[in-house]
């Protein structure tokens, strides 16, 4: 599972759903373009990119996403200077599942016994 | 009853302290010299580092007369010794807190972003070593990449000079832009600009005089006089510009 402990969960369920309600809408689609490509630098993620965001714009939200813990990085010296190279963690459902998972914990954790009686009763109903 | 006996024992101190002439004269001549020395530091004229030693000499003589007040203190009646270390404690304690912040300014904060750094590549190194033979710097500055992806560059340390210019930093500019950065970064270390800085955040933090005067230490200035020479040393000020314009563009 990964760890998405940096996450805020406070916008989860507003308006926006699954994982862009916890990322920016760039930050969202910089995540996705990297788990495409498996593999990418910020001028590659840049150059597949849908919206015209600035280079710098790219590599901050590549610094944030590696900050939350969501893509991991390796340095490499390249002709122009040292480079990171970026991969993402997981694939999105995986993100979403440790999402879910966390949420999931947070609420056993602080309600207990309640909390999983509760989640029988929702489930046995659903079914 | 224990903060009525400090309290009572403080004012005794202090009005101990003032009753002696030789005191008054020397804590009033210590406070004059401070205060010569702050007026000096507007003399802008005057070389850079020796404005930075006033800094120094200017804190160590504003706070001289409280080391005098806590040298003072003698225990008197036995029962409130306690007291008395408590009191020598909490006026030792400023210049103290000084003291610790300038070790840490300036010895454990570039140590710390070193040791988190990576290796400069080879080529930075030596755009470093060639220009800094041309400022005729006395040593050349290590060039370290600071491991994070956003783009930035500074200097750290002053007998010892750090130039860290992020990852992130390298990855958004060319290699002309780059050029820009350590040259402007060249200059900071020529100027003594960290110490500059570092010595004017510590001013403005210690010094009552700083609040009610502006001293005419402007860090604006630094960063104009960096500029200048990135530009007139690569003929343009283009690639410093569009550096520039990437450093700061973010989301």
């Amino acid at each position: 599972m990964v760890d998405v402990k940096g996450l805020r969960f406070e916008k989860l369920g507003s308006k926006t759903k699954g994982l862009n309600a916890l990322l920016s809408p760039l930050e969202s689609e910089v995540l996705e373009v990297l788990c495409k490509c498996h593999e990418a630098t910020v001028r590659e993620v840049h150059k597949k990119l849908k919206s015209k965001s600035a280079l710098t714009s790219v590599a901050v939200i590549l610094d944030r996403l590696h900050d939350k813990k969501l893509v991991t990085r390796k340095a490499l010296l390249g002709r122009g200077g040292q480079h990171y190279v970026y991969s993402a963690k997981a694939s999105k459902k995986d993100l979403e599942y440790s999402v879910l998972e966390n949420a999931v914990n947070k609420l056993i954790e602080g309600f207990g016994s309640t909390a999983v009686s509760y989640f029988n009763e929702r489930f046995s109903n659903c079914g | 009853m224990f903060e009525d006996l400090m309290l009572g024992h403080l004012v005794d101190v202090v009005a101990g302290f003032f009753a002696s002439p030789l005191n008054v004269t020397l804590s009033l001549a210590s406070l004059a010299i401070a205060l010569l020395l702050f007026f000096k530091l507007n003399d802008k004229a005057m070389p850079q580092k020796q404005r930075i030693s006033l800094v120094y000499l200017h804190l160590a003589f504003l706070f001289a007369p409280l080391v005098f007040l806590a040298l003072s203190i003698s225990c008197q009646v036995a029962s409130i010794a306690c007291a008395v270390t408590i009191t020598q404690m909490l006026l030792y304690s400023l210049p103290l807190v000084i003291i610790g912040t300038i070790v840490a300014g300036f010895i454990l904060l570039p140590r710390y972003y070193k040791s988190s750094s990576l290796k400069a590549p080879e080529s930075l190194s030596k755009f470093v070593k060639k220009e800094s033979k041309r400022l005729k710097l006395k040593k050349t500055p290590e060039v370290f990449s600071a491991d994070s992806g956003k783009p930035s560059a500074f200097t750290l340390g002053f007998f010892n000079p750090r130039i860290f210019v992020s990852v992130g930093m390298q990855e958004v500019l060319s290699k002309k832009e780059i050029e820009a950065v350590l040259l402007h970064e060249l200059s900071h270390v020529k100027n003594a600009s960290s110490w500059f800085k570092f010595s004017s955040t510590l001013l403005k933090a210690f010094s009552p005089f700083a609040a009610l005067r502006g001293f005419g230490f402007s860090v604006d200035a630094e960063e104009h006089k960096a500029d200048s020479y990135a530009a007139r040393r690569q003929g343009t000020r283009r690639h410093l510009n569009s550096a520039k314009k990437k450093a700061t563009i973010s989301c």
